[in-house]
């Protein structure tokens, strides 16, 4: 396939690696619709709340519902409302699992075809609180996988002054938000603008990586003084909001802070989309645009998928696993921080933007061996640590040594293990150190 | 679909992939055997054939050394990563061309030095202290030194007499290495002083191309200077570790003897480019930290000018590398990279 041409320039932060974008399987794929499945297996956890708390479901089995209904509320401040996305009868409550392989809740209806919809009224002119009401009230989380709910989002304690769009898809393989930009383009600017409303800010910052060139051109006759597109390297993890808001606005984030304590808030380009749909359509955050890609797939696409849709029934709709390839990895994210699967037992979701089918050659199996202290690792990291010393102390168990070179800093992009010749496992290093020192109460 | 033949592991699921990239352990120490192809060559053409034999010794000594550690320790087998071909080598690079008393090459008489050198590199200062990557110091930079003192008088000193044998163009060569001139004429000079009359009829020209005396790996700088790009430009070696290392050399011998001469002299002469290139650079031993690696290249500068020009010793490369390299692992405990966006801890009042 030709390569496209890259947009010249474009800005940048400090360290990052620089993967193969692997875009290409899916990225002239427009998107397309995906019918409703038979049955869907709704999981209650969709926000950043965690597996572990409870949530509170409002239907029972047997009960009909349709489209659009709340069948789980909120319940605590870092979760959101879900929504069925058929019509038809609940079944009962299953537990399947989630991407990490958790079993969790999953509210199972099966789908009557009627297709009844319970629409929102549409605001025509909102003001700010009414534009956060409905957020909340679709159940609108941050689509990049995090699953942060947008309501709160929007209401940040501090006072921001500017609103960034995280458009820059640094993981590879994705192309739903490149998608989106140039297949729903006025939505998408309608929503960002929804968005900034509900914020009270005037300028808005699109930050797009310079490998989306059409998405780019798309954007551009929107562009005014208050709307600015900001080109930005192809890097990972440029989509980093701390990186992200370094390389587009210049302001770095405190260490333990948020973007909101700079006067930024970033947000991811479908958050948008869902925003502008629940205010001017009235419909609640009950289907996403997912990407199916990778070099197993038969046909990879970018399509709007129900929540609940068995991914297995996914596979099925894109012509199933291509003939002659094995898979052997199946991702959820991005290649760099998703999670590999153990089946296809999970479903789709809001916090699912991607599946990868990853075949031999895309993916690696090599063991990890010893480290020979290149310092690639440190030269790569995107936050200025040292993964090498902090694998070194968890080897040995110091937690204490690990607290002291910053790895509570650390925001686990991959980029360490990404370049590692000896290929170790120095995530999951930094992950037992974090664990280590909370558990511990250093 | 078969589901037993899902892979589930942690994230990444990506990795850096193809040789150019330097993706594996493998590979990197693969690409540094390709650098010191030109200076392989530049031994053979100026030294002959013998020199290859030496060099191929050492490779042999140290690739069985590691075998043997391997074996003895029920290890699994090491050797396949190329690093003990990397450590054999540089180390060869460093040894002396043996002769006879009438001045023939005879590699073969003075066989033990290479081996014994390939094996005190990779057992003593490798395997023992945990292989690949924990070395204390560099392997070859030790190992060297430890035959310089047990061998020194028999093995290593016949070299600078008789080292014109393949594309001599310069009849006679004295008694000394360029560098040996160099540091006799300084201990007799004024600041200032020029001190090209003392390496004739060595030029400076000579001594860039390799036809001067010296170990038979080091005295090409052309052919180290390739190596030392290709390395650079794949980023296998950290660049500011030779060039502060090179420069802040020249500069202090400069400020030192007042004469460019000598500082251009000192920079291509001896093991300076070699050791700056292959040695000062190895992994393991240098330091972590961006601001340890600038006081270590500095050091080295710094405690090789002081050998050179003010013991009795012409050549200081391989002290002042080991030297610093047992500092390192004092410097990665210390200086820690401050995160992205950093603030200082508030102290309660």
């Amino acid at each position: 396939m030709a390569k496209k041409k890259y947009l010249s320039g474009g800005k940048s932060f400090p360290g990052g690696a620089y993967p193969n974008a692997s875009k290409y399987y899916s990225e002239d794929e427009e998107i397309s619709l995906m019918p409703a499945p038979k049955t869907v297996y709704i999981p209650v956890v969709q926000d950043s709340g965690g597996v572990w708390a409870k949530r509170e479901i409002v239907v029972q089995a047997g009960q009909a519902v349709k489209k659009g209904q709340v069948i789980a509320t909120i319940t605590n401040w870092n979760t959101a409302n879900v929504h069925s996305s058929v019509s038809g009868i609940v079944k009962g409550i299953e537990k399947r699992s989630n991407p990490n392989g958790i079993k969790i809740d999953h509210i199972v209806i099966e789908n009557d075809g009627k297709e009844d919809e319970v629409l929102l009224p549409i605001l025509n002119d909102p003001s700010a609180d009414e534009i956060i009401e409905r957020v909340k009230e679709a159940g609108v989380v941050g689509l990049g996988g995090a699953g942060f709910p947008t309501h709160v989002k929007l209401k940040p304690p501090s006072p921001v002054d500017s609103l960034l769009i995280n458009a820059a898809e640094c993981e590879p393989y994705i192309t739903c938000d490149d998608r989106i930009m140039q297949d729903l383009t006025e939505k998408f600017v309608e929503g960002v603008k929804l968005m900034a409303k509900a914020l009270g800010v005037e300028k808005i910052y699109i930050g797009i990586e310079v490998n989306k060139p059409d998405a780019y051109h798309a954007l551009k006759k929107y562009e005014t003084e208050n709307f600015i597109l900001v080109k930005l390297k192809k890097k990972y993890p440029q989509g980093a909001e701390k990186q992200l808001l370094y390389a587009s606005l210049r302001r770095k984030v405190p260490v333990g802070k948020f973007p909101g304590d700079v006067g930024a808030i970033i947000t991811n380009v479908h958050t948008a989309l869902s925003v502008y749909l629940a205010v001017k359509e009235g419909k609640a955050s009950y289907e996403r645009v997912t990407t199916i890609t990778g070099g197993g797939v038969t046909r990879p696409a970018n399509i709007w998928i129900r929540n609940g849709t068995p991914l297995e029934e996914v596979l099925a709709h894109c012509g199933g696993i291509k003939e002659g390839e094995q898979v052997v990895k199946i991702i959820a994210g991005g290649p760099m921080m998703g999670s590999a699967m153990i089946d296809l037992e999970p479903v789709a979701s809001k916090l699912v933007s991607n599946v990868i089918f990853m075949t031999p050659a895309e993916t690696f199996t090599d063991k990890p061996t010893q480290c020979i202290s290149c310092r690639k690792c440190i030269s790569i990291c995107p936050m200025i640590l040292m993964p090498v010393m902090i694998d070194d102390c968890v080897e040995f168990e110091d937690y204490a040594g690990a607290k002291a070179y910053h790895v509570n800093a650390c925001i686990e992009c991959g980029c360490c293990a990404y370049i590692c010749p000896a290929k170790r496992a120095l995530i999951t290093s930094m992950r037992i150190a974090k664990d280590k020192i909370w558990e511990l109460g250093l | 679909m078969e589901r037993q033949n899902l892979i589930v592991s942690p994230s990444p699921h990506f990795t850096n992939k193809g040789f150019f990239r330097a993706h594996t352990t493998q590979s990197i120490m693969m690409h540094v055997c390709i650098a010191l192809i030109p200076a392989l060559i530049a031994s053979v053409l100026f030294f002959g054939p013998s020199s290859l034999v030496i060099v191929l010794l050492c490779v042999a000594a140290c690739i069985v050394g590691e075998l043997l550690f391997n074996l003895a320790a029920k290890q699994k087998l090491t050797i396949n990563d190329f690093s003990a071909v990397v450590t054999g080598l540089i180390l060869g690079l460093n040894l002396p061309i043996f002769v006879n008393e009438a001045g023939d090459p005879t590699p073969f008489a003075h066989w033990y030095i290479p081996v014994v050198g390939g094996l005190f590199a990779i057992i003593v200062v490798k395997m023992i202290f945990g292989g690949i990557g924990k070395n204390f110091a560099n392997p070859a930079a030790t190992a060297r030194l430890f035959v310089f003192f047990a061998f020194g008088a028999a093995a290593l000193y016949p070299i600078y007499h008789n080292t014109f044998e393949y594309f001599q163009t310069i009849s006679v060569l004295g008694g000394a290495t360029p560098l040996q001139a160099v540091s006799e004429w300084f201990a007799g000079s004024s600041w200032g002083d020029d001190p090209m009359s003392s390496i004739a009829p060595v030029a400076l020209w000579d001594m860039f191309i390799g036809r001067t005396g010296g170990v038979i790996g080091e005295t090409s700088v052309l052919a180290l200077l390739i190596g030392g790009v290709y390395l650079g430009v794949l980023r296998i070696i950290d660049w500011r570790i030779p060039v502060i290392y090179m420069g802040g050399t020249f500069l202090l011998i400069l400020l030192l003897t007042g004469s460019l001469n000598a500082g251009v002299i000192h920079l291509l002469g001896g093991g300076l480019v070699f050791g700056a290139i292959f040695m000062a650079t190895d992994y393991a031993s240098s330091p972590k930290s961006d601001l340890g690696i600038y006081i270590y290249a500095a050091g080295l500068a710094l405690i090789t000018v002081l050998i050179r020009l003010f013991t009795a010793l012409p050549e200081g490369v391989s002290f002042a590398i080991v030297l610093m390299n047992l500092v390192n692992p004092l410097m990665d405990k210390y200086f820690i990279h401050k995160p992205f966006g950093y603030v200082k801890p508030v102290k309660p009042a």
